[in-house]
């Protein structure tokens, strides 16, 4: 099924990210790991999308995913990687009990419902601090002693493994499953689907890696606080990023990511104005490219087919 | 064999009374068309045979098997399915892709591999006729076209008992006589029909028409009137009133 151009080009892709720690300098290494991360974030919610549910709640999972490996930390002293993938698993369970509760609900107020999830959390977590009379802020030892090339090849290993699956979904059944609940609900469950059956589904799927890489972040940066990670622009990425390299798309989420992640780091050097033109760049492509990157590219193939050599 | 059996169906909406004590019974290898005025409930009985309403009282059963309270794609994977009177195709999807999602979730869900689902969707499209314009994206479909994808979706769902919600309404001659034909095959093929329809041209050809009575008419409506061979405008001395 998959063609032979295809299979070159991620074969060199994957070569150059298992290679790219002996290339670049530390602080761009650990820029690509923010990428990842990132990258991460953006697939997920884009599986979540392709049902057409709008989730606002990615900060929430996200949050979940780094306590629970912190607290597993803390109370268990487990290794690293199994603190963290317990992260992605109970961000997982509790995005199908979040889910059984709330995908019966359409559009906005799913929306609405999972931006309130991530407050709530956050409210309970500075409590819980409270209460405990715990400084708000935890400290955990960094992964792999500090040494940034193995967390970089952690992250990657968990990048992969999510772009893998999207890849998967987009060959399989449930693709036509998830298409048709977006586009037209009541006309995909007079044909058998059951639409809250594949919501739930795309919706622990995706919060499984977004648990992941959540579990992920104390442990890179040895350091976290409610606020740092059940913060709404975590959310806010996640939406963005898709948007901007193409939404549904396979390859739409990994180029938002990618394109968006440098471009913000690239613009700190206009110091306090970088907000602003980051902001003009999301207008001005959106205005331009309202179906992303991706669907730019698709459609300027349609149009000028001689700009595109044969089956690119 | 009796294939759909309703018995005193009734339905309200807020104190207006859509459907009162609705019966109907549908032999295997039937056409049966549902014939009305703008309000007399048709396509209610449609939404409450495939579970989109919940009636107030009475039963529908469907093989001696009670489906009042099933969900619309449970209904579905029974063997019972419907197109709606406004099309729902889905848009962003090729007219092959829309097919295949009734292939994959219809009655064999579980055991079609996404390869015979393919296979299955495009003997159905080369049924309706829409084999030239497989990889079309729905969207870009004339009105005509919709209606055939419709069909098209609801058949590969691999019905027994199929429910077309004015597939013919809209269509220019030439359009109709080759649905006509289309629907015959259908039937052929061992597919129960009920037909919502205002064409009557269509319905007279096709099958057995029922007239169906608003609800809410204040008088007791007098019993069924045979109808044959004709438009349902006539002047009642020729209906024989």
């Amino acid at each position: 099924m998959v063609s032979r151009k295809t299979l070159i080009f991620w074969f060199f892709s994957v070569i150059f990210a298992g290679l790219l720690p002996y290339l670049i300098s530390l602080y761009n290494l650990h820029i690509s790991i923010y990428v990842l991360q990132n990258i991460i974030i953006a697939v997920s919610w884009n599986i979540v999308a392709m049902t057409g549910q709008m989730s606002f709640g990615t900060a929430g999972f996200f949050g979940i995913g780094a306590y629970t490996a912190t607290f597993m930390w803390e109370l268990f002293k487990f290794p690293t990687i199994l603190n963290i993938f317990l992260g992605g698993f109970l961000a997982a369970v509790a995005s199908l009990i979040f889910g059984l509760i709330c995908l019966r609900m359409r559009g906005i107020y799913f929306a609405v419902t999972t931006l309130g999830l991530t407050e709530a959390l956050r409210v309970t977590l500075i409590m819980v601090h409270a209460i405990s009379f715990r400084p708000l802020g935890t400290s955990v030892p960094v992964m792999f002693g500090g040494l940034k090339q193995y967390a970089y090849y952690f992250i990657l290993i968990i990048g992969l493994a999510s772009i893998i699956t999207e890849f998967k979904i987009m060959k399989s059944k449930m693709f036509y499953a998830f298409t048709s609940i977006r586009t037209d609900e009541d006309g995909a469950t007079m044909i058998g689907v059951n639409p809250t059956r594949y919501k739930i589904i795309a919706f622990v799927i995706s919060s499984f890696f977004i648990g992941i890489a959540g579990g992920f972040y104390p442990f890179y940066r040895g350091y976290i606080e409610p606020a740092a990670v059940f913060d709404v622009s975590i959310s806010i990425v996640g939406i963005i990023m898709p948007l901007f390299g193409g939404l549904y798309t396979a390859l739409g989420p990994i180029i938002g990511a990618i394109v968006l992640t440098i471009l913000s780091e690239k613009l700190r050097f206009f110091l306090t104005a970088n907000q602003l033109i980051y902001g003009l760049i999301l207008v001005i492509a959106i205005l331009f490219m309202p179906k992303g990157i991706v669907g730019s590219i698709n459609s300027l193939r349609e149009k000028y087919p001689f700009l595109f050599p044969k089956a690119m | 064999m009796t294939l759909l059996k309703i018995n005193g169906l009734t339905k309200t909406f807020g104190g207006l009374r859509a459907i009162l004590n609705f019966d109907l019974e549908v032999k295997k290898g039937q056409i049966i068309g549902l014939i009305g005025p703008n309000g007399a409930g048709k396509t209610t009985i449609f939404n409450l045979i495939t579970g989109f309403l919940h009636s107030d009282s009475g039963v529908v059963y469907f093989k001696d098997k009670k489906i009042n309270n099933l969900k619309p794609y449970q209904i579905c994977k029974l063997g019972i399915s419907r197109t709606f009177q406004l099309v729902k195709p889905f848009l962003e999807m090729s007219v092959l892709g829309n097919v295949i999602v009734g292939s994959i979730y219809g009655k064999n869900e579980k055991k079609i591999s996404l390869m015979n689902a393919e296979k299955n969707a495009i003997e159905i499209l080369d049924l309706v006729k829409l084999m030239s314009k497989k990889n079309v994206l729905a969207s870009n479909l004339t009105y005509g076209d919709k209606k055939r994808l419709e069909l098209a979706k609801a058949l590969a769902t691999n019905p027994e008992l199929l429910l077309l919600d004015e597939v013919m309404g809209g269509l220019n001659p030439v359009e109709l006589s080759e649905f006509m034909k289309i629907i015959k095959d259908i039937n052929y093929n061992g597919i129960t029909l009920v037909l919502i329809e205002h064409v009557m041209q269509a319905i007279m050809e096709l099958g057995v028409p029922i007239p169906l009575i608003p609800a809410t008419h204040s008088d007791p409506w007098r019993p069924p009137i045979p109808i044959h061979g004709g438009h349902l405008g006539r002047s009642e001395a020729t209906l024989g009133f």
